[in-house]
């Protein structure tokens, strides 16, 4: 079966109804479902810190915090290596092998939490690897644009980029449903102590591993998927091309602005659970975080579906505008709250009832398309961002 | 341009969840973070608005 397509014109309207829409359309659905692989895998770690010390693992609040971050560092600087993949492999193949190896960190983060003796450093590592996911995004998006013409690179982008969000969400949600679930290995006793008089408040056996190995057939199914039924588009590799950006001062301005939107909802989604757990755990009759946790991701991918269709009307940039000054107030309001800095549970809901509207209204106002609508009309190239 | 500004802004979980890891576990509270990530958003707001927002702007979009 060949890779590589040889005649690939979007834009004739001929080729477009007898060959192209089929083709391209199947290729978005295939690799939008391995994007919301990519989103969850990489915010895995999020939600199976916080239940660490719970199931005997003795790591301080501080390695569990890097724990959460590890994933976010590899992710970054795999999306810069990503987005030199597509002219280079082409989407079959930098598609399907991005699926394939994720089950490196999905398989061995379930065997790390099997065994409350594995060290530090194997978590460290295994963390990393969770961030595979994280790099999918700068490849996916210029292999979808490649597939369609202009009048529907912005919706096929927008779908993509939304839907895939989702599974930061999911990770989070999933998690806790599955802790009961047997898929493999024994269970683990989860003991949760009350803070203040150190009674066992919380006993019961769950199944840690579950919140990972879930992802194994799924991510064997896409894999087999992707090499069967997706094909490549030559595209002319110009890397100095991709250089000249440097020269441009609105490249730092959009860094900076695109920085203040997904950055602060994939920051805040990835470090929500433990810093509800680290500033709320000690106070007597704390619940799970992670049952409310994934409320501030589920809206802010929602809102950047929705967004995305504002923007092709208003623009991106009064959007953006209207993202910041929502993180803004929500924010002043958690601070002058003093819901950071909690002196007893009953802040909690004030918390979460605040800080669930901050934590997903930074979020739902932060996931916005709008810098990408914006960003990439001052782009040359036919990327948008996510 | 996407595939840098994407790149640096999903270094956010890295970022986050390394400072308000150290915040949280030198002042007990996430104050110190949230503070610095409001001085952050006041001026990207700024940006944003300054250069593509508002009337006559370098890249009205």
């Amino acid at each position: 079966m060949a890779t590589w397509i040889e005649k690939w014109t979007p834009e004739e309207p001929d080729f477009w109804r007898d060959h192209g829409s089929r083709i391209a359309w199947r290729t978005l659905t295939i690799t939008t479902i391995t994007l919301i692989l990519s989103f969850a895998t990489w915010f895995m770690m999020s939600a199976i810190v916080i239940k660490l010390p719970g199931i005997g693992f003795t790591f301080t609040t501080d390695q569990l915090f890097w724990l959460a971050a590890m994933p976010g560092l590899a992710g970054g600087t795999l999306r810069i290596i990503h987005s030199f993949l597509i002219p280079l492999y082409g989407t079959r193949h930098t598609i399907t092998i991005s699926t394939l190896i994720k089950l490196i960190p999905v398989i061995g983060i379930g065997f790390a939490v099997m065994d409350p003796t594995t060290p530090y450093w194997v978590f460290m590592v295994l963390a990393l690897t969770a961030g595979f996911g994280g790099g999918d995004f700068s490849s996916y998006m210029p292999s979808t644009s490649l597939f369609f013409p202009k009048r529907l690179k912005g919706t096929a982008l927008g779908i993509q980029a939304g839907i895939g969000n989702f599974g930061v969400s999911l990770a989070q949600f999933m998690t806790p449903a599955l802790l009961g679930v047997a898929l493999y290995g024994a269970p683990r006793l989860f003991e949760k102590f009350d803070a203040t008089t150190n009674e066992v408040v919380i006993s019961k056996e769950i199944y840690l591993q579950s919140a990972s190995f879930w992802y194994v057939p799924f991510i064997i199914i896409m894999t087999f998927l992707c090499w069967r039924y997706l094909k490549s588009v030559p595209v002319k590799a110009s890397i100095r091309e991709q250089f000249d950006i440097f020269k441009d001062k609105h490249t730092w301005y959009c860094t900076i602005t695109y920085f203040m939107t997904f950055g602060t909802f994939s920051g805040l989604a990835a470090t929500f659970p433990m810093m509800i757990k680290a500033l709320y755990g000690g106070f007597h009759g704390f619940p799970d975080p992670l049952t409310f946790a994934f409320y501030g991701p589920l809206i802010g991918s929602a809102s950047r579906v929705l967004f995305g269709f504002v923007s092709d009307k208003t623009g991106g940039a009064i959007l953006t505008t209207i993202t910041g000054l929502g993180l803004i107030v929500c924010i002043a309001l958690l601070l002058s709250l003093g819901l950071l800095a909690p002196t007893s549970l009953d802040q909690l809901p004030g918390s979460s009832g605040s800080c669930a509207p901050c934590s997903s209204s930074p979020v739902s106002a932060t996931r916005p398309r709008s810098g990408n609508s914006r960003s990439s009309s001052n782009i040359p190239s036919d990327r948008r961002q996510g | 341009m996407i595939g840098w500004t994407a790149a640096i802004a999903a270094y956010g979980p890295f970022i986050f969840s390394v400072i308000i890891g150290a915040v949280i576990t030198t002042t007990t509270n996430a104050n110190g973070f949230f503070w610095g990530l409001l001085a952050f958003l006041v001026i990207a707001t700024w940006v944003n608005w300054h250069f593509y927002n508002k009337k006559g702007c370098e890249r009205p979009s």
